[in-house]
């Protein structure tokens, strides 16, 4: 059984099995995190393949000075982003004025449906929905470093922001989801 | 001071693990007593991160892996163009054109040159001892290769 230094190794020199088991190892977190900065199905399914693509296409140039989860994060994000600015370019093109719409949405809005929040479980919900409604990019620095406990370095170089841009923006997305669980009422004094 | 409660919230996970210096320690204590808000605004804090933390991995739909590997191994395929292969591949071809050359130059006799190569081996070490030689050369290169071929597998 080969570890994983062992398969980078095999898939580098064109192994296409050894990248097989690379990639199902790795899927279900590019996999998540992707549809959690596009969310959208169609797009996702679009972005993941490009990603496994340039998975294979780089390899032969990754030196393993990062880990390989770090390098494929930096793909997909790069990958997805590229596709958010193009959508966002194309709507554009299409009506200024709905994209001056959905830019305030994007940036701006808090959600606050009025209803208060009774417990833990809606006050979740709520972030989940206030999480939706963040840029793409600082929800995917919030779930790197809560959900996969990257650093702020790494998440530094998988976005290519500095640090201390980097901690700003998350700063920014967890106060707003602060707001939002604020205006429904939670927690309960 | 908002910095300074930004701050403090920010030490609230590391504060609830126990992590922090007794001095800090109890700077966010002091903290959490003295001021509602504070302690509501960690509150809150706590329950976005437990959120982010017990996000649920979903894997890619088998047709969409099956297919993104496919796809991507259907490209061409990585490889390292300066590798062992590649170098044994080059020395090869430049031999085999090298030899093709002088023999459509006529310059070698290929029943000649076999000759020659079997009469060099044998005045290596003798008649007797030339026979013996030419077996352990090939034993070595048949090792050598099957070890080869072996440390290739196992990378």
């Amino acid at each position: 059984m080969l570890n994983e230094a062992g398969l980078i190794r095999k898939a580098q020199s064109g192994n296409a099995e050894a990248f097989r088991r690379l990639v199902e190892k790795h899927s279900p977190v590019i996999w998540t995190v992707i549809n959690r900065m596009t969310l959208d199905p169609a797009s996702a399914e679009d972005y993941f393949q490009e990603t496994i693509i340039r998975f294979w296409k780089g390899l032969p140039s990754f030196k393993g000075e990062s880990k390989l989860s770090t390098w494929l994060y930096k793909i997909a994000y790069r990958i997805c982003l590229d596709g958010i600015e193009a959508g966002k370019r194309k709507s554009r093109e299409k009506s200024l004025d709905e994209s001056l719409e959905e830019k305030g949405i994007e940036f701006e809005s808090i959600d606050s449906s009025g209803e208060k929040i009774e417990n833990d479980i809606a006050a979740r919900d709520a972030i989940e929905k206030g999480l939706n409604k963040l840029n793409p990019e600082w929800r995917t620095m919030l779930i790197l470093y809560y959900w996969k406990g990257l650093s702020m370095l790494e998440i530094s170089d998988i976005t290519g922001h500095p640090v201390n841009t980097v901690k700003v923006y998350m700063h920014r997305a967890r106060a707003q989801l602060r707001n939002i669980l604020k205006v429904n009422g939670f927690p309960q004094e | 001071m908002e910095q300074k409660k930004d701050n403090l919230l920010e030490l609230i996970p590391a504060y609830r693990r126990g992590e922090l210096t007794p001095a800090r320690a109890h700077e966010v204590a002091k903290a959490l007593a003295d001021d509602t808000e504070f302690a509501l605004e960690s509150e809150r804090e706590k329950i976005i991160v437990d959120t982010l933390s017990e996000i649920k991995e979903s894997p890619p739909p088998r047709k969409l892996l099956a297919r993104a590997v496919m796809q991507a191994a259907g490209e061409n395929p990585p490889k390292h163009w300066l590798s062992i292969e590649t170098l044994l591949i080059a020395i090869g071809v430049g031999v085999a054109c090298a030899a093709v050359a002088q023999l459509l130059t006529s310059r070698i006799n290929l029943p000649l040159a076999s000759e020659l190569l079997l009469s060099v081996a044998e005045l290596a070490a003798g008649n007797a001892l030339g026979f013996y030689v030419c077996i352990i050369m090939g034993i070595v290169i048949f090792l050598g290769v099957g070890a080869w071929l072996a440390v290739r597998s196992i990378r």
